[in-house]
């Protein structure tokens, strides 16, 4: 009884997470300016006119620039992180954990501002190297979160098997650090590529003239005409974030089963 | 030491882009500035300001409210899906952590933008209601004002909520709600008991996750809050933005901040406070 | 086998802050011999043996490995290798990847490291599995990829940490025999860390029993088990009867004591310890005998009565109350044809000579 009514709750808690997005991709097809049931007809009409559309084209590179620079930067960042937290003791191990941790529940905007004080400060200019700067700071707790859960499960002794088996630290990291958490490495490539591409508040504050994908929908969205067509475009980033998530979880599994924790499941 | 090193490019980095940022933000609040001339003398002027124009403190006084609401909103939503995955979810549970991080990954933004398009003039509700014949103009109290926001805010918050209450109850040693049976509890005074108590830090820590940066969220309020679904962090970007008053801007947020953190501690002690309570 | 010390440990203190892990210990290990080192959980059995592959370096004190001081090599150019506890088995690579993992250095050609490959695979019975991984295998067969992958560098000593703990009970026989077998093949030097006395009593030439972080003796599996020096050995290995006596004297290699029930005898004392003139004797069960047939004689006797009887399949312990002594003494009876289980009250007599009994400090 008890478990029926939560499995009830629970599909209808799931429609209710899914449907408001759903309506993007839904009226991204359909045969009219306006958002509004009911539905007129099937179009890619919207999806022909982003192609012609320069900015969108520009604000992409921009946003793939950013994506990639964010993701590399900060996983790179997060490696050296999660290997000292999962392997080392040092001073003030849980503060300093917990402070790089933080930009995970400061308010976006607050970043934001700081960030852009900071810099025009120091006369930067802002450009897409500070929204980079801004994405790796926001990004680097996800990429620690996921990896320490990676690192965690490795086991010490395989490293220490291959030192005993002959091999130095450098060739030991090489050939067997590296290909057993690399799975975990690859899923927070892929989850700061996403969050950077979607992110939207510090983007705001720190690009300057020159937009990324979030952006350039905001400025559009002032437009009613535009509607359609960042309805088409917002469906397309639904669709690469989903494929991009899929397959970070795909190796965040493979990393778990590599390092034989199997049955956690965050 | 080796730690420390091996530690030191990701500290450094948090410390230079945060630390210094914000440390020099609260500096910039103690100044003032007159459209482009920046006088660094030390002056409360800018609280003076936050503190007495009635703008802010409604403001101020909304934005907390709207976060309060939405932090129990969320949290009350999302325990039962966290406990139904724990307990009742015997296969699948990775996938449905999954679908329900899916949400959290993708464009906060887009995700606004579609309940803009849901609760619209013309949007999906009213154009249903209105093809139903059920009214025969727009509801225009569905858009535009607070509810909408906390309607909106809640919704996308709901997944960050449901991961915290998820760990900890995947925590809790099964065993543990056996005896509590053995022991004479039926469902109802087990639950309340045993796993409402030992899943209390989880909910401690959705709460915080939720509240503190709902108290700072732009676009919501933007996009679905009309002029009284405003909040605090649209008047920080106005004052860094039109009104370039940097460092009222600065003064604003400090102060957010701090009645944000006063409020998170106080939430902590009061909950810490009532789980012990429960015996 | 020779004697030369391959390995020696020479006054080696272990401390981790405050806590002394290893205290001042001292052994030697012969080439070729299958060595254990048996102690309870926590007396500093992987601490010492990863100090010997490298993985961890003695705060005081040597080790020497075929005569060459080890302080500053680290683990990948000891001629050392280990079997770890966990197997440690790489999970990205497959079986034989794995077991070709240490040749890398000696750049074979790869006909040549295919051939070391696939006979070390045999060795240890898993030819037909080298292009598994290490997720598609059960826990023995990790346990032959690590031995395999060890053997195959030749080391000159090969280190096992408990290898066997994690395998059910017929496995681990069965890998016990496999394991006694395989040493006497390669002719390796193997030190085995086990807390399992039985598989330390059959396996090895040799074993050092510790305890907190010391070695209490180290002796053939004979000498450990028949010659105990202290009753915390005695306890550790195998069941015991323990004895208050009086030393009345001691003179070279027999000691006369004065014990309970026993009366004055005049025992062996073949490690020529020193002792308090308030001594212990240790009496193993097995070397008392029931006299069951009234023409039964044993060279000395005593009268007893049966308290109790654990009937063990093979051996029955009896507990059997004597006069001069509050507990009861434990006797052992192997279950031969035709031989029945004796009664509870029933009135034995126990047959017994002096080397039944052993000095312990
Ligand atoms: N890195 C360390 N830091 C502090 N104490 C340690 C460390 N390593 C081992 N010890 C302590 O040293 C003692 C000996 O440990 P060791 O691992 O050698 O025991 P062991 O004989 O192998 O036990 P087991 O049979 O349980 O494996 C233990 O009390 C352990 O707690
Ligand atoms: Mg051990």
């Amino acid at each position: 009884m008890k478990i029926k009514f939560l499995t009830i709750y629970a599909v209808g808690f799931m429609i209710f997470l899914y449907l408001p997005v759903l309506f993007l991709p839904i009226f991204s097809f359909n045969d009219s300016a306006i958002v509004a049931f009911p539905l007129k007809g099937f179009t890619l009409q919207w999806y022909e006119n982003l192609a012609n559309e320069p900015g969108m084209h520009q604000a992409l590179i921009n946003s793939l620039k950013v994506g990639i620079a964010t993701s590399v930067i900060s996983t790179i960042l997060g490696i050296c992180g999660a290997r000292a937290v999962t392997r080392y003791e040092f001073f003030a191990k849980k503060s300093i954990t917990s402070f790089v941790m933080l930009p995970l529940v400061l308010p976006e905007i607050l970043v934001a501002i700081s960030m852009l004080v900071v810099l025009l400060q120091l006369g930067f200019s802002l450009s897409l190297i500070s929204v980079a700067l801004g994405h790796i700071l926001m990004c680097v707790p996800f990429s620690m979160a996921i990896l320490i859960s990676s690192f965690e499960g490795f086991d010490q002794s395989l490293e220490e098997a291959s030192m005993d088996l002959g091999e130095g630290p450098l060739m030991t990291f090489f050939r067997v650090t590296l290909p057993v958490v690399a799975p975990g490495i690859v899923s927070s490539l892929l989850i700061t590529f996403t969050i950077s591409l979607d992110e939207f508040i510090v983007a705001f504050f720190l690009s300057g003239t020159e937009p990324t994908l979030p952006i350039f929908i905001w400025g559009q969205l002032r437009f009613i005409a535009k509607l359609p067509n960042i309805l088409a475009l917002g469906s397309l980033m639904l669709l690469a974030s989903f494929i991009l998530l899929c397959a970070a979880e795909y190796f965040r599994r493979r990393a778990q089963r590599r390092t034989g924790t199997e049955d956690s499941v965050i | 030491m080796r730690g420390f090193a091996l530690m030191s490019p990701t500290f450094f980095y948090a410390l230079l882009l945060l630390a210094v940022p914000v440390a020099v933000t609260i500096t910039f609040s103690f100044w003032t500035q007159t459209y482009l001339d920046l006088d660094t003398t030390f002056t409360l002027a800018n609280y003076q300001e936050v503190w007495s124009k009635p703008i802010y403190r409604v403001l101020m006084f909304r934005s907390l409210t709207i976060a309060a609401i939405v932090t129990a909103v969320t949290v009350i939503l999302a325990y039962p899906l966290a406990y139904y995955i724990s307990f009742h979810v015997k296969e699948r549970q990775a996938l449905w952590i999954f679908l329900i991080t899916i949400p959290f990954w993708t464009s906060y933004l887009l995700r606004i933008f579609a309940w803009k398009l849901i609760l619209g003039y013309n949007g999906v509700i009213n154009s249903t209601l209105m093809e139903l014949g059920i009214i025969g103009e727009p509801l225009e109290f569905i858009l535009h004002n607070a509810n909408a926001v906390v309607m909106t805010l809640s919704h996308a918050w709901l997944p960050f909520a449901i991961l915290p209450i998820f760990v900890s109850l995947q925590k809790i040693d099964r065993s543990l709600l056996e005896a509590a049976n053995d022991l004479g509890d039926g469902p109802v005074m087990r639950f309340l008991r045993v796993t409402l108590p030992l899943s209390l830090p989880g909910v401690i820590a959705a709460s915080l996750i939720v509240f503190i940066p709902t108290i700072g969220d732009y676009v919501t309020p933007r996009l679905v809050g009309g002029s009284d679904g405003l909040m605090i962090a649209n008047m920080i970007q106005v004052q860094f933005g039109k009104a370039n008053n940097w460092p009222l801007g600065a003064a604003l947020a400090m102060t957010s901040m701090l009645l944000v953190t006063a409020v998170s501690v106080a939430f902590i002690l009061v909950a810490r406070f009532l789980g012990g309570r429960v015996r | 086998m020779s004697t030369h010390p391959i390995i020696q440990v020479r006054d080696v203190s272990r401390l981790f802050g405050a806590f002394t892990a290893l205290d001042n210990i001292s052994v030697d290990i012969r080439g070729g011999e299958f060595f254990s080192l048996l102690g309870p959980s926590g007396c500093g059995k992987t601490t010492l043996l990863r100090m010997i592959a490298g993985f961890d370096d003695p705060t005081h004190g040597d080790i020497l490995i075929d005569g060459q001081p080890m302080a500053g090599v680290p683990a990948n150019r000891r001629p050392t290798n280990m079997v770890f506890q966990s197997y440690a088995v790489f999970p990205h690579l497959t079986v034989a990847q794995n077991v070709a993992y240490g040749l890398r250095r000696q750049r074979l050609d790869k006909a040549e490291k295919a051939s070391r490959v696939q006979k070390a695979l045999e060795q240890v019975g898993l030819g037909a599995l080298g292009e598994r991984r290490s997720n598609e295998l059960s826990g023995g067969q990790r346990q032959r990829v690590a031995l395999a992958r060890a053997l195959i560098m030749r080391p000159k000593v090969l280190l096992l940490d408990e290898p066997l703990s994690a395998l059910d009970k017929k496995l681990r026989e069965h890998m016990q025999v496999e394991l006694r077998q395989l040493q006497r093949q390669v002719g390796i030097t193997f030190i085995l860390v086990t807390h399992d006395q039985e598989e330390a009593l059959t396996m090895s030439d040799r074993i050092a029993v510790m305890f907190n972080g010391d070695i209490a003796q180290c002796d053939t599996p004979e000498q450990i088990y028949q010659h105990p020096k202290s009753r915390a050995v005695a306890e550790f290995i195998g069941g015991m009867n323990f004895l208050d006596a009086r030393m009345t004297a001691r003179n070279g290699k027999t000691v006369t004591v004065d014990a309970a029930c026993f009366g004055r005898v005049e025992i062996e004392n073949p490690h020529g310890q020193d002792f308090a003139s308030d001594i212990t004797v240790g009496v193993r069960p097995e070397r008392l005998t029931l006299l069951i047939d009234d023409n039964d004689r044993a060279e000395h006797e005593m009268s007893g009565q049966i308290v109790d009887a654990s009937y063990y399949g093979d051996m029955t312990y009896y507990s059997i109350s004597v006069d001069g002594r509050d507990e009861p003494i434990t006797v052992s009876m192997r279950n031969t044809v035709g031989r029945r289980i004796l009664a509870s009250q029933e009135s034995v007599r126990i047959g017994w000579g002096p080397e039944s009994l052993v000095p312990l400090s």
